[in-house]
């Protein structure tokens, strides 16, 4: 009997140790988890959006992976920003936008288009960093620690911790340690950017979004920013819209093509580049528009 | 090189020679016209000069006006002055600047505020006595404040009203919009990215304005009139500052609102259509003390938006 429970506790065990295995080579393969639903991040279905009478996007359904980089690529005007600002909901500041569909956000799976949702509170949990650096004309100081003030918390060495740390996980710490009272203005364009990106990550998102944001960069900072985004996917999921098919290919882990606001082909980034299922997407990808 | 390029190149050189000449006839024109300005002013400020410098001491700013030219002064008209510019700075700011806020962060654009604009604009060029027996229709008598401190402050604060709201929104307009998305973009609502970038970006450009539309409303004399301010004081307000705990009295300030008072210039109109030539002295010398005050705020204005300016850049 005792040596029965034995052999029964020996092999549930064995079976415990032989699945963390199995979920850790999972892990180094970096392969798309398969766990449902608290691998994926968001759950877009049939996702439209108008700007005013003019359908901007047109049946999203895209399932993005956390802690993992989504690149959207596709030629100028095919939706992608419109898309990446549904996400936060940046586009309920401006009147006669409307969406339809839904993006769940997991892991509490709420609707984030969904009218009873406050976009405020969207936008505390995804962060955002756009096309040309925007830093506030305020310190190096104060524009990380804008979103925690403004999340509520006031003890200045939690503040000076958190900033401290942001500005660490953005590479920009040893650059500007001396001088976080300097306005950020002060900074260069790619520092500016990098900045704004400690401005993000100090509110902890769980979602990242980044809209084409090396566009206004030249290369020595632009690559400087593309590791810290390889760097952040360690902490939150990452989507990032952008022009430069090289750049999606080099940092992207999932790719979406998008084509006059329809998504037409989403998959991991090396297929995507290397053997697309779509004739479109081969176009755009060789060069042949866009 | 063939012939006809030779002389399509001769024409070239006559033409740029041509628009070179008229690049000299036009700047010599335009230092005609400001040479033309400036004497201008300088022959007013010097005529200031010439006729009112003998009568510009301590004692006429410190005299009441008196029938005797040269024991007359100053006194009641600048403390006057003082008082109605505090009342009329802080009118127009407190309706002004939330005005031009409203209109310009929180208000939709539609035929509504197509009209508010237009009006508001239209009400910088209304003439500034009509706003004179607008304030004596509705303050002087429907209101009851009478020929007071209070009425000559909102007066001139209304005065001031439309320039302060179109600063307001021109300086509130030159804020990228991207700095507004980065701050919503953090979840700041509405009223945080007012109050912590709006506000504090344009203050500068408020500031600018506020300062300007007073030095033009600090020379005003047609709507003072018109309301009944007196061109003959020979007191003081009650100041409502005292000397003793707690340095602020409600009763006197109350007292000070109600008082009768005169300006500078009503009191430099005043002497002017006098006959005496002594009293024409004392009008310039009047007019330098109303001229240094506005330099002063002019100053004031230029070394703000300096300073401001270096603080905030895009």
């Amino acid at each position: 009997m005792v040596r029965n429970l034995a052999i029964k506790t020996l092999n549930m065990v064995q079976k415990k140790l032989k699945e963390d295995q199995e979920d850790d080579s999972f892990n180094r393969k970096d392969s798309m988890p398969k766990k449902e639903p608290g691998d994926i991040k968001l759950e877009v279905e049939d996702l439209s959006f108008f700007y005013g009478n003019v359908q901007a996007l047109k049946n999203i359904n895209i399932k993005i992976p956390s802690y993992q980089i989504t690149a959207i690529i596709g030629a100028s005007g095919c939706g992608k920003t419109t898309f990446l600002r549904c996400i936060n909901r940046m586009h309920d500041l401006y009147s006669k936008n409307g969406y339809s569909g839904k993006i769940i956000l997991y892991p509490d799976g709420i609707n984030i288009i969904d009218k009873k949702v406050d976009p405020i509170s969207i936008r505390m949990r995804a962060g955002m960093v756009f096309q040309k650096p925007n830093p506030f004309p305020k310190s190096i100081y104060e524009n990380v620690a804008y979103g925690l003030k403004i999340k509520g918390i006031k003890d200045k060495k939690t503040l000076d911790e958190k900033v401290e740390w942001a500005l660490r996980a953005s590479a920009l710490w040893e650059e500007v340690k001396d001088r976080l009272k300097e306005n950020a203005y002060s900074l260069s364009g790619g520092q500016q950017q990098r900045l704004c990106i400690a401005r993000a990550i100090a509110m902890d998102p769980e979602v990242l979004l980044f809209d084409e944001p090396t566009s206004a960069l030249d290369p020595v900072s632009t690559s400087k920013i593309e590791e810290l985004i390889l760097e952040l996917k360690q902490h939150t999921t990452v989507i990032i819209v952008t022009h430069n098919m090289q750049q999606a290919a080099r940092i992207s882990d999932y790719t979406a093509f998008m084509h006059l606001g329809e998504l037409v082909e989403f998959d991991r980034t090396e297929k995507i580049f290397t053997n697309p299922s779509n004739k479109l997407t081969e176009d755009y990808i060789t060069g042949r528009f866009g | 090189m063939s012939k006809g390029s030779v002389e399509a190149q001769q024409h070239l050189l006559y033409r740029i020679k041509k628009l070179r000449f008229m690049d000299t006839v036009f700047e010599a024109l335009g230092i005609i016209a400001v040479f033309l300005v400036m004497t201008f002013i300088f022959a007013i400020i010097l005529d200031l000069f010439m006729d009112g410098l003998r009568r510009l001491s301590l004692g006429f700013l410190t005299s009441y006006p008196s029938r005797f030219p040269e024991k007359a002064g100053i006194l009641s008209a600048w403390v006057g002055t003082i008082y109605v510019m505090a009342g009329a700075v802080f009118w127009s700011v407190i309706l002004g600047v939330p005005a031009g806020i409203y209109l310009e962060e929180y208000a939709r654009k539609n035929w509504l505020t197509s009209i508010i604009e237009i009006n508001i604009n239209n009400l910088a060029a209304v003439p500034s006595i009509i706003y004179g027996l607008l304030a004596l229709g509705i303050f002087v008598y429907r209101l009851g404040f009478g020929e007071s401190i209070l009425t000559g402050g909102l007066t001139l604060g209304f005065l001031m009203l439309p320039v302060i709201v179109v600063a307001t929104r021109e300086s509130i307009k030159r804020i990228p919009q991207s700095i507004r998305e980065a701050a919503y973009s953090m979840g700041a609502t509405k009223w945080e990215t007012v109050r912590d970038h709006v506000i504090p970006y344009s203050a500068g450009g408020i500031l600018t304005g506020v300062i300007i539309a007073a030095s033009r409303a600090i020379g005003e004399t047609a709507p003072l009139i018109t309301i009944g301010a007196l061109t003959f004081i020979a007191f003081l307000p009650p100041s409502p500052i005292k000397a003793d705990f707690p340095f602020v009295s409600w009763d006197s300030f109350v007292e000070m609102l109600k008082s009768p008072f005169t300006v500078i210039p009503i009191q430099m109109f005043n002497w002017i259509s006098r006959p005496q030539k002594e009293f024409h002295e004392n009008a310039a010398a009047a007019g330098l003390v109303l001229i240094a005050l506005t330099l002063v705020m002019n100053s004031l204005a230029l070394f703000l938006r300096y300073k401001v300016r270096r603080r905030v850049k895009w």
